[in-house]
């Protein structure tokens, strides 16, 4: 069964007065299966975090269904969508998110905390999966005394800890040197094989996209292309993925200042 | 230019400057209210004879002037603290900080200016009211005209220009002081969660031992009421023992809450109390400070009130007699007499006759000899049955006395000590049996008195010549509240010399007095209330713009509105409650201490005002949780 189903949606913005409507998503479709790292791409407008956030149920479609685990998302309420963000999907951020108050142990735990779970089974979980992701002996540190990278892996930990149906994952390395970048996306890449969690990462770097198993192409609001790993190397992946995107127009590769114009212009 | 756009500023900042602006016009209004009171004619008058409490409004007007500057300056602050990016864009837009400056000088003056102009306006509009209150409370019926007291308005005037100079010149130095990068960076400055080591326990031990051994000594020695140092020791104690109560006890106590993870994991108990430990260094300080402030409102108006409650009985200590005069000639005694009985509203309920003889005494324990009165023992238990005081003397021999005496301080050390009493060549020693502080005739009257057996007394009086002899005559009369325009009456025809009290208008004295401090009490109690309500709600709602993206995250990863108002409203009954809590601590110990001066429970008068204060404490905490909810809701 598919973990996530999206049927012909539709996202508008539009003024508040009417006049011309901006069309941000045109009839996508789209299915993702259990244990797949799927890689979403586009340049700079194209609608890759506005599919994101209505994914990740902050936004909310103006037509069409979205289906997570056979359950239409866009027919939840309020708070069933808090309850159903918390239990069903894991977030990583580019800014990674971490709450400055807490030390990493307690930003890894706190969605279960949120839903009551036992505070022994929280203690268990917490050491499998910071073991999984390095992070045993910085658990009682604070945010802003740890790295960059290990804040993105705590955020992993937390995103993974309520082992989640679906993954999202926006930008994660937007944020981070090359070598912690390499490290974040070899973890995740060890998740998604040997746990088979669900991933959707969007990404503008190809280098990031060559860790996904499949890479989907966005262009101004509609699905452009799609391309499988398969059995090919990661470099041969990567090569791939940049003959896609040169013929995708607005090449990212080359402006990647792109990044900071679209992060300024996709604050929610 | 800068002017249009600081008045743009202050219309768009209006949510943030309201609750500033209203404590700042209420403040103005009770500055205005207090001197024009001061300054009002008709008040005056009608205080009579004690008219030097009228200075109580003068210095209710300079505390509040005080107050309202520490106020205007912690608040003004905070503005300049939420607004410093905002400032950094005009700077980064090419404006230079010298027109910043003015630009927030200007700010400072519109709303200085407005908030003073309601101020004074209330203040006006209600003076005729609240004056009326007043005199209401003072039993006193005057028809109070409406006036504005030019010099009332010209005092205020003078004295918040000059705060609000100094404040408008302050904030624009904050803006000139800094760099650009500063104006910037200021809301990111990173607060750290406090650090408990064992330095924190030791201070959290003594803190708790402070308080607790102030409490002892406040309702322990205070109960003796031999020593009045308890009073300032008491307050050394709790001052201090609250203050590191909230820099270590309190830190501590969230730790070891922390250490128990099945209540800590548990639901957004882990957002509220991480929430409140890394703001917590930044709040300990105003915590404290409000926690004291809670406390000095509630015990001042606890005791304005219950002084007021108590005017009766408090009158009664003082002039004990309904009517009491020094007897003169037959004549004098048969007018009064008569003028009594022609009053109707009231009836005569008892008449004493007293023969007081004054004698040189000198004690053992003091090297002085005084001057002081003897009574004999049926004497005083008469007066003391017709005056409802249970305190009867019984001497067993001729060599005992009883002594009763005016200083408080004095009587722990009579007990058991020998006095000398000699009148004219006569001269005859006596044990203090015991000792007294109730008075049995007028204070204005009455000298340290040795109560003697009657026999005794026979024989002191045979050697005692007649002008060492005083006759006073006291009546005890039914419907003493109505006994108005007798003592008026009897006031004109009793001659000076007669020295004539009376317990009705000692009550009025009382009431008038007693009214005056309650009023005051009242309006400077709602001033500390109104200004720590506000500079809790402040410090909140700067705190919530600046922890707006924790919430945002915290949304993301799945909290609903409704959990993040909940673990909003724990954070705050934290913050709000924990002074309350330390506040009512302390006020009802000096209630207690109170109470023992007056003699009796005050602990209803107590109750009534802590009802009326948390009622108005929980009108502020569920505007800020709104507040504060709204702003982290927001997307």
């Amino acid at each position: 069964m598919a973990v996530l189903k999206i049927n012909n949606l539709k996202k508008l913005y539009g003024s508040k007065f009417g006049g011309t409507k901006y069309i941000a998503l045109d009839n996508i479709n789209l299915e993702v299966e259990k244990g797949e790292f799927v890689g979403i791409m586009g340049p700079s407008g194209a609608g890759k975090t506005t599919l994101l956030n209505v994914v990740s149920t902050i936004d909310k479609p103006s037509s069409g269904c979205v289906y997570i685990d056979g359950k239409d998302i866009t027919k939840l309420r309020e708070r069933q969508l808090s309850s159903f963000r918390r239990e069903r999907l894991g977030f990583i951020f580019q800014d990674f998110n971490l709450l400055d108050t807490m030390t990493l142990k307690e930003n890894i735990i706190l969605p279960l905390v949120l839903s009551k779970v036992n505070h022994k089974i929280i203690d268990k979980k917490v050491s499998e999966v910071s073991e999984k992701l390095g992070l045993s002996k910085t658990l009682q540190k604070y945010p802003y005394e740890v790295s960059g990278g290990q804040k993105q892996r705590t955020a992993a930990a937390r995103a993974m800890i309520t082992e989640p149906a679906l993954i999202l994952a926006d930008e994660p390395t937007g944020a981070l040197d090359s070598k912690s970048a390499t490290e974040l996306l070899q973890c995740l890449g060890k998740l998604n094989e040997k746990n088979l969690a669900t991933i959707l990462m969007v990404t503008h770097d190809a280098f990031s996209a060559s860790y996904c198993k499949r890479i989907i192409f966005i262009k101004d609001g509609v699905l452009f292309n799609e391309i499988y790993r398969g059995d090919s190397s990661r470099n041969d992946f990567f090569q791939k993925i940049l003959k896609v995107l040169s013929t995708l127009g607005g090449s990212n590769v080359l402006n990647d200042f792109d990044n900071t114009k679209e992060d300024n212009s996709d604050v929610i | 230019m800068l002017f249009k756009i600081a008045i743009n500023n202050v219309k768009k900042n209006y949510k943030n400057y309201i609750t500033y602006f209203l404590s700042v016009s209420f403040a103005v209004m009770m500055i205005y209210l207090f001197l024009a009171i001061f300054y009002n004619p008709q008040v005056n008058a009608s205080l009579g004879n004690d008219k030097k409490f009228m200075i109580v409004f003068n210095i209710a007007s300079a505390l509040s002037i005080l107050f309202s500057a520490f106020f205007i300056w912690y608040s003004n602050s905070f503005f300049i603290r939420t607004r410093k990016k905002e400032l950094a864009t005009y700077m980064l837009l090419g404006m230079n900080k010298f027109e910043v400056s003015i630009l927030v000088f200007i700010e400072n003056i519109i709303i200085a200016v407005a908030s003073f102009a309601v101020g004074i306006f209330l203040g006006v509009l209600f003076c005729k009211f609240f004056i009326m209150i007043l005199v209401a409370l003072m039993g006193v019926s005057v028809n109070i005209k409406f006036r504005f007291e030019y010099k009332a308005f010209f005092t205020t005037v003078r004295d918040f220009s000059i705060i609000f100079i100094i404040i408008a010149i302050h904030s624009g130095a904050l803006v000139y002081r800094n760099n650009l990068i500063d104006l910037f960076n200021a809301a990111k400055r990173r607060e750290k969660a406090p650090k408990v080591s064992v330095v924190t326990a030791l201070l959290s031990i003594i803190s708790i031992i402070s308080i607790v051994y102030g409490y002892y000594l406040a309702l322990t020695k205070g109960s003796k009421f031999t020593d009045f140092l308890v009073y300032p020791e008491f307050m050394v104690l709790i001052v201090v023992g609250t203050i590191i109560l909230f820099y270590s006890a309190i830190i501590f106590f969230i730790h070891l809450k922390r250490k128990k993870k099945s209540s800590y994991y548990k639901g957004t108990n882990l957002i509220s109390t991480t929430q409140l430990l890394y703001r917590y260094n930044g709040n300990a300080g105003s915590l404290a400070v409000i926690s004291i402030l809670s406390a000095i409102t509630l015990t001042a108006m606890c005791f304005t009130y219950s002084s007021y409650a108590k005017s009766v009985e408090a009158a009664r200590e003082n002039v004990p007699f309904s009517l009491q005069y020094t007897r003169g000639d037959a004549k004098l005694d048969d007018k009064i007499q008569s003028i009594i009985e022609s009053h109707k509203e009231i009836s005569i309920k008892s008449k004493d006759d007293i023969k007081i003889l004054v004698v040189n005494s000198k004690y053992d324990i003091y090297k002085d000899t005084w001057q002081e009165y003897v009574l004999s023992e049926s004497q005083y238990n008469s007066i003391a049955e017709h005056e409802n005081n249970s305190e009867k003397v019984h001497l067993n021999s001729a060599k005992d006395a009883f002594v009763v005496e005016l200083n408080v301080n004095k009587t722990e050390a009579l007990k058991n000590s020998g006095v000398m009493v000699q009148t004219g060549s006569y001269k005859q020693s006596f044990k203090v049996k015991d000792s007294t502080t109730k008075f049995y005739m007028a204070l204005n009257t009455l000298e340290e008195t040795i109560v003697v057996k009657d026999s005794v007394f026979n024989q002191l009086e045979k050697n005692t010549s007649e002008k060492n002899i005083i006759n006073v005559r006291g009546y005890m009369i039914n419907n003493e509240m109505k006994s108005n325009s007798l003592v008026k009456e009897l006031g004109k025809i009793i001659p000076k010399q007669n020295m004539f009290f009376s317990y009705y208008e000692n009550y009025e004295g009382v009431l008038k007095v007693t009214a005056v401090m309650l009023f005051v009490g009242i309006f400077l109690g709602m001033l500390f209330l109104l200004a720590t309500g506000s500079i809790i709600y402040f410090k909140q709602v700067v705190e919530a713009s600046e922890d707006k993206y924790r919430y945002n995250t915290l949304t993301k990863i799945g909290l609903s509105k409704k959990e993040i108002k909940y673990a909003v409203m724990k954070q705050l009954m934290i913050i709000f409650g924990l002074p309350l809590l330390v506040s009512v601590g302390h006020s009802y110990t000096a209630s207690q201490l109170f109470g023992q001066m007056f003699h009796e429970s005050l602990n209803t008068q107590y109750f009534i005002v802590l009802v009326v204060y948390i009622v108005l404490y929980i009108v502020y905490y569920f505007i800020t949780v709104k507040s504060y909810t709204k702003i982290v809701t927001q997307g």
